[in-house]
Order: structure tokens, then C-alpha cells, then sequence
């Protein structure tokens, strides 16, 4: 799939595109990044088909793209379960709701999307993405709002994927992904980035504290000591950094990070 | 048209008074049932068409407090729907939604009377706010 020449631009403003130039192919993810406001977000809806861009063109999208938006409607009444089921009967495919399951989806299936947690609501998002076999898939900010535990799956799973994929990622997981090219968002062009450089290994245990709501605290997706409104963990030197980025996203203040 | 600010915490929680009634025009089966679903979680009353044709025979039984209605459908169209709407007097609400986003088809969507233009693919929250608005606008 190729995306050739793309521009975009809004009502007489200064380029958000300005000639983006791409290929996807199977086995070679891309991992896009870029500043706020970059366009990395209008590129991501441009290849997926959600937008039609004001110059350029997207060659051989197949006819089933798995989209994960950057604003996904988790404010609806609708509850998850037949969010997924329209879903999925709109782009023709078979609804694959044990993906919910797959990413430790703890939410009401049957109240409305907008009682779900943040990273409840982008399980939804991700399995309505990674749902029904897609040709393409592309990730706006997959692990926003993520807990550990469905990270990694997050990680797994496309790391198996067989079929194109752009995905955004801030927080850095992504380049945990085997044969992912980096590139970057520049003044409107895609140019070649670095990957974020790996951080010395770490070795031992560290014990974090963890201040929020108890709900929160109870779906970090790891063995958590649960006392009131905080939250005491033990968890791998190497896997510290990810959990407090999780625990962030999901509103938690880090009270203490200390050797074990 | 400015419509009211609407937050998402106050649509959380079904409102009071009588059930508004939404007439849903829209020849793709399986977006139709969508469209269908999303109102009808928002504790609206809706009945579904698949043409234009069939919206005018179903309208004088649910009397709607406003009209959805896609663009491309065969026989009578969301633009000819509008448009006949318009001249009989009628003054619901009209929204159209379309593929085609592009500034000719708004100008004939307007000139035909609507109210509110969504070009697909369309947010399911923009489509809900752009229907409460244009209800509690009428209503008051």
C-alpha cells in the first residue's frame, strides 16, 4: 500500500501535510511520530479512509481497515457489546468480542460506553480495531490509557500481525515492536527518525506507591496491595518505567519509587 | 445556527419529559441499525426507512421531532425528501448525511432546507450532539 504526495491543509491555513510520501507493507511496521499538532493524527485518518486528503493519493487500501482514532467515542450510552456488533456488521466482518477478554477488559458489557474507565474504553476501541481480520491497521495512541498487563498484549499482538501497520505511540512502547521503522513528522513531511534509545538494563525489584482511585488502583493489571486510596507494588526494575507511564495515563499520582 | 453546549456528563443520564420521536432515512441496512441503536440508547423513539419514499408514507403516523436522512438513496432521495418536506410547510428539523463532502452538495443539502449537514464517515458522538441540539432547540 502507498500513499503518494498527500497534502492536506484547512480553509486557507498553513499545510498540516505538505507531500507525504509512504509506503506500508506487511511485516515492516511504522511507527509515526511527531510533535502536537504535526499531523500525525490527519495522516493516520487519511490512510485509514476517514478522510479525503486536498492533494494526492492513497493506493491499495484493502476493504476492511482496522482504525483506532484518537478520539474514540467512549462517551456513548450504547454499551460495548453492540458498539462492537455494529461495528463490525457496517465494515462486514464477524464481531470478535473475546478480544475484550484478550486485553483484560474489565468494564459493564452491558451499560453505557460512557460508565467505562478510560483504559475500559480503549480496550473497546482496540478490539474494534483489531476486530475481524483487518487488511491494514492503524493506531492512534494505542496504549493511552493502558494498564501493564494489556500493553504487553497490545505488544504481542502486533508484533503477530500479518498486514500493514502505522501506528502513533508517545509513550514509547512501540519500539519494543521486532522490525519497526521509525519516522517522523516534520514541517509536514515524513522524514526518517531514531528509535528511542533503550534504556540501561535494570536489575532488582523496586517498590512503587501509587495514589488514586480505588477502582483505578485495582485494574493496574499487576498484584497491587490496595490500602484506601493507595496502592503498594513490587514489580521489576526493568518494568518500572512502563508502569508508572500506565499509571499516569490512567490518572494516578506516583506518591514514592524506591529499591526493594 | 448556534446550538446549545451540550456536555457529555449531562447526556449520561436519560432526560426527563416526553420521548422525542426521530425519523431515520437510510437505504444501508446495516448503518441504518446502527443509527437506530445509538438513538434509541439516548432514550429516543425511532423509526427507520429505507428510502425517502418510505419516510413519507411512515410520517404522518410518527409525527418526528426530527428527520435523519442519508443523501444517495434510490427512488426519493434525502435532498428530494427535504425538499418536499419543505413544501408542504414543514418545519422538523432536517439532517442529512452524506459521502460527499464537498461544497456543492452542502449548498443543495442547505438549499433544500436543511438544518445540519454530517459528511460520513461521521463521529457517533458529533452525530448524537448535532441531534440533541437541534431537538432542544426546537423545544424551546
Amino acid at each position: 500500500m502507498r500513499i503518494e504526495g498527500v497534502h492536506q491543509a484547512y480553509r486557507g491555513g498553513p499545510p498540516v501535510l505538505a507531500g507525504v510520501d509512504l509506503a506500508l507493507e506487511p511485516g515492516a511496521p511504522v511507527v509515526l511520530a511527531g510533535g502536537n499538532g504535526s499531523g500525525k493524527s490527519t495522516l493516520l485518518r487519511i490512510v485509514a479512509g476517514c478522510a479525503a486528503p486536498s492533494a494526492g493519493r492513497v493506493h491499495g487500501r484493502p476493504r476492511v481497515v482496522g482504525f483506532l482514532p484518537d478520539r474514540f467515542p467512549a462517551q456513548l450510552r450504547m454499551p460495548a457489546d453492540v458498539y462492537l456488533r455494529h461495528l463490525a456488521a457496517i465494515r462486514r466482518v464477524t464481531a470478535e468480542p473475546e478480544l475484550l477478554e484478550a486485553f483484560g477488559f474489565s468494564g459493564p458489557r452491558a451499560e453505557p460506553m460512557a460508565r467505562l474507565s478510560k483504559g475500559n474504553a480503549q480496550k473497546v476501541g482496540l478490539a474494534q480495531a483489531l476486530g475481524g481480520g483487518p487488511g491494514l491497521v492503524v493506531l492512534d495512541e494505542p496504549w493511552a490509557g493502558l494498564d501493564v498487563a494489556a500493553a504487553a498484549v497490545l505488544r504481542d499482538r502486533l508484533t503477530a500481525l500479518e498486514v500493514p501497520l502505522l501506528v502513533t505511540d508517545h509513550t514509547g512502547r512501540a519500539a519494543r515492536i521486532p522490525g519497526a521503522r521509525h519516522l517522523r513528522l516534520v514541517d509536514g513531511r515524513v522524514v526518517a527518525d531514531a528509535p528511542p534509545a533503550p534504556s540501561a538494563p535494570a536489575v532488582g525489584a523496586v517498590a512503587v506507591v501509587l495514589r488514586g482511585p480505588a477502582r483505578t488502583l485495582h485494574g493496574l493489571g499487576v498484584p497491587a496491595r490496595v490500602e484506601a486510596d493507595r496502592a503498594h507494588l513490587s514489580v521489576p526494575a526493568a518494568e518500572v518505567d512502563a508502569l508508572l507511564r500506565g499509571a499516569l495515563d490512567l490518572g494516578c499520582s506516583v506518591v514514592s519509587v524506591t529499591p526493594a | 445556527m448556534t446550538l446549545p453546549a451540550i456536555s457529555a456528563e449531562t447526556l449520561l443520564d436519560p432526560p426527563t419529559g416526553p420521548r422525542r420521536r426521530i425519523l431515520v432515512v437510510e437505504d444501508t441496512a446495516s448503518v441504518r441499525r446502527l443509527l437506530v441503536d445509538v438513538l434509541g440508547f439516548d432514550e429516543f423513539d425511532v423509526t427507520a426507512a429505507p428510502d425517502g419514499l418510505a419516510a413519507l408514507a411512515a410520517y404522518p403516523a410518527v409525527r418526528p421531532d426530527l428527520v435523519l436522512t442519508d443523501v444517495e438513496m434510490p427512488g426519493l432521495d434525502g435532498l428530494g425528501l427535504t425538499r418536499e418536506l419543505r413544501g408542504r410547510g414543514d418545519t422538523v428539523p432536517v439532517v442529512v448525511v452524506t459521502g460527499r463532502d464537498d461544497p456543492d452538495t452542502r449548498r443543495a443539502a442547505a438549499a433544500a432546507g436543511a438544518d445540519a449537514f454530517l459528511a460520513k464517515p461521521f463521529g457517533l458522538v458529533e452525530l448524537r450532539d448535532c441531534v440533541w441540539g437541534l431537538v432542544d432547540a426546537r423545544a424551546h
